[in-house]
């Protein structure tokens, strides 16, 4: 799937990305970690797949980033 | 150390003397002077009446009864001053010499009688929050596996390794459970830090062994599937306390019921609430069998980040670094970005406030109470009133590790030896056979002795262990609980019976008078304090056998208590008959 918004980190759990998308919902990054430094507050389109949704953020579904592009 | 503790002693020693003399003549003498107990700058002053002191700063003031000092039929004011520092001697003559001044004197901390030594444990406001500091007087959760169900534990330094078991990686599918991402080897730290190793930081139950199993990735996320493997394996294992600080939104069949399979044999299953910042508890939290927990920051109010609902059972501190990155929770684990390095970092979330609770689980479970809905009812019962009345937000209210700990030693010892001394009293039956039992000389203290100790009336002196407290940890819980703590869990059959009193009586019954044998009598008292030990046991239900079921449980330590009764009072008929 594919969702655009902003990337924002955020200090929980030692550490989260996050990308707040346009659809309204609060996706948990995972993976790409020097990818989403350098697009830190950045408008960006990720391309990727929603996991499981286990994990440590336990705030919102996570979305295992496959690119990730600045818009 | 010793110093502090004679202190305490001497202190208890001379205060009803000192109180007893005061009440008679009613104009106190000054107790307390400014020592190094006292906290710089405060002063606290009792007054006949409402009065302006043009000393100092008033910090509360309030008006209440004091009949021991005071005027027995009008209230008095409470005032407590900030003064310069340096300046508490010469303010409190000054007020002593006022004729309206009842009493004036230093505010003094009183402290546990073990304080660690770890340099950066003074930086660990959320363990002090949880009340780690007193319960470390009568355990350090000796005995108890707590499994850590995350991302992996790694082997820093300030985590002792013999307490660092085996566990297995779930991800990797190996026996390699290290952690590559830094969040468990965090949430670890918090559970069983190395504590009073004068390294590092400190952690809630620092004997408690650590298990690792690791079901999250490098990235911090997981399947539903090896949480639920994870789950069983580690209960499979020995682990009698499971730390999930994980979760999502999902429900998934094969967790809930892993969770289930927890619970049933044995384990607490505490679990973090969520980061959402709303209403709306994840999974696994929300399963029935689950201890949910939120997040507080230091002041006790619900940190913004945690999620909260009707499942809360309990807050605990999981920082707050809105206000600042030491308002978060402090322990060892790997250093940013690093698989190798270490270092000292705050974090916040949910998933810190959950191993405060399970680390207080540890501590509750060393105490020898083995059924997962007592110790979660303990914590519950003695949970400090939250900043609101709000039962989604807080739960029962905020951990308190010290007063859990308290009831289970103190609170729990006093009823096993009521329980004992009724049962004795009730078989002794009438005057004429209570004088027997004084009229035995060699019998009488042992009887006694006997009765204190298989009531585990010890643990009311387990706090004065200090820091022999690893060594002396067994003297916290009645004999009734030792097999269950130091053998494999079946052998927890051998004290949760009436086993043990019964088949020191028959010997002692060989004697034609039992109780004019020291062994007889030792025996008969031993018997009556088991005797109120499975009764306690029985109707606070604080115990859990393998392979019985939980409806059962309460009869067969009924049916016990009863057998263990009849032992002593055997021994009491035979002395009577003859």
């Amino acid at each position: 799937m594919k969702v655009t918004g902003t990337v924002e980190f955020v200090d929980l759990e030692g550490g989260i990305w996050r990308l707040n998308g346009d659809d309204g919902k609060r996706y948990t990054l995972l993976g790409a970690r020097s990818d989403l430094k350098s697009a830190k507050g950045a408008r960006v389109e990720v391309e990727g797949t929603l996991d499981d949704g286990f994990g440590i953020a336990m705030a919102g579904p996570q979305l295992r980033v496959a690119r990730i592009r600045k818009v | 150390m010793l110093r502090r503790m004679r202190d305490l002693l001497s202190f208890a020693a001379a205060a009803p003397l000192v109180l007893g003399m005061a009440a008679c003549s009613r104009t106190p003498a000054p107790v307390l002077d400014p020592t190094e107990d006292a906290v710089p700058g405060l002063i606290e002053v009792e007054l006949t009446g409402p009065a302006q002191l043009s000393i100092g700063k008033v910090i509360d003031q309030e008006a209440q009864e004091d009949d021991l000092y005071g005027d027995a039929f009008s209230p008095e004011y409470d005032i407590e001053l900030e003064v310069e520092p340096g300046t508490e001697a010469e303010v409190l003559t000054q007020l002593r010499a006022r004729k309206d001044v009842i009493w004036a004197e230093p505010v003094v901390r009183y402290q546990a009688l073990w304080i660690p030594d770890d340099p950066d444990f003074s930086k660990q406001w959320h363990l002090k929050a949880a009340g780690a500091e007193s319960a470390w007087d009568a355990t350090r959760g000796e005995g108890v596996t707590v499994a850590v169900i995350d991302t992996g534990i790694y082997p820093v330094d300030d985590l002792e390794p013999s307490r660092l078991l085996k566990g297995w990686n779930f991800v990797g599918h190996n026996d390699d459970a290290r952690d590559d991402h830094a969040h468990g080897t965090h949430v670890a730290g918090t559970v069983a830090q190395s504590t009073g190793n004068g390294k590092g930081v400190a952690g809630m139950a620092p004997q408690a062994r650590l298990m690792p199993i690791k079901v999250l990735s490098a990235f911090g996320s997981g399947t539903s599937h090896d949480i639920a493997e994870g789950i069983r394996w580690a209960v499979d294992h020995g682990a009698r306390v499971l730390n999930l600080s994980l979760g999502g939104g999902a429900r998934s069949l094969a967790m809930e019921s892993a969770v289930a399979y927890a619970r049933r044999r044995g384990a607490v299953v505490v679990c973090a609430a969520g980061n959402s910042g709303s209403r709306g508890v994840s999974y696994p939290a929300a399963y029935p069998g689950a201890f949910a927990v939120s997040a507080v920051g230091p002041q006790g109010r619900l940190a913004p980040y945690s999620s909260f609902g009707p499942q809360i059972a309990i807050a605990a501190p999981g920082g707050d670094k809105s206000q600042g990155d030491e308002a978060g929770v402090l322990q060892q684990t790997l250093a940013e970005g690093s698989t190798t390095e270490s270092a000292f970092r705050w974090f916040q979330g949910t998933s810190m406030a959950t191993p405060h609770v399970a680390g207080a689980a540890a501590l509750v479970m060393s105490l020898g109470v083995s059924s997962p809905a007592a110790v979660e009812g303990l914590l519950r019962s003695t949970a400090r009133k939250p900043p609101a009345d709000d039962a989604e937000r807080y739960g029962a209210g905020l951990l308190d590790a010290a007063a859990a700990v308290r009831r289970a030693t103190f609170g729990w010892a006093l009823w096993r030896l009521a329980f004992a001394i009724f049962g004795a009293w009730f078989a002794l039956g009438h005057a004429r056979r209570v004088g027997q039992l004084r009229g035995s000389e060699k019998a009488r203290p042992l009887f006694w002795a006997g009765l204190g100790v298989g009531a585990g009336a010890l643990a009311l002196l387990a706090p004065i262990a200090g820091e022999r407290i690893s060594m002396l940890s067994f003297l916290a819980l009645p004999p009734a609980a030792w097999p269950q703590r130091f053998l494999p869990p079946l052998a927890g059959y051998l004290g949760w019976s009436a086993l043990v009193p019964f088949a020191l009586a028959l010997p002692a019954r060989l004697s034609p008078r039992p109780l004019n044998t020291a062994f007889g009598g030792l025996v008969a008292g031993l018997a009556f304090g088991w005797a109120g030990t499975l009764l306690h046991a029985a109707l606070w239900r604080t115990v859990d056998l393998p392979l019985m079921p939980a409806l059962l449980m309460p009869f067969w330590l009924l049916a016990s208590a009863a057998i263990a009764w009849a032992a002593g009072r055997g021994l009491l008929e035979r002395e009577r008959l003859r």
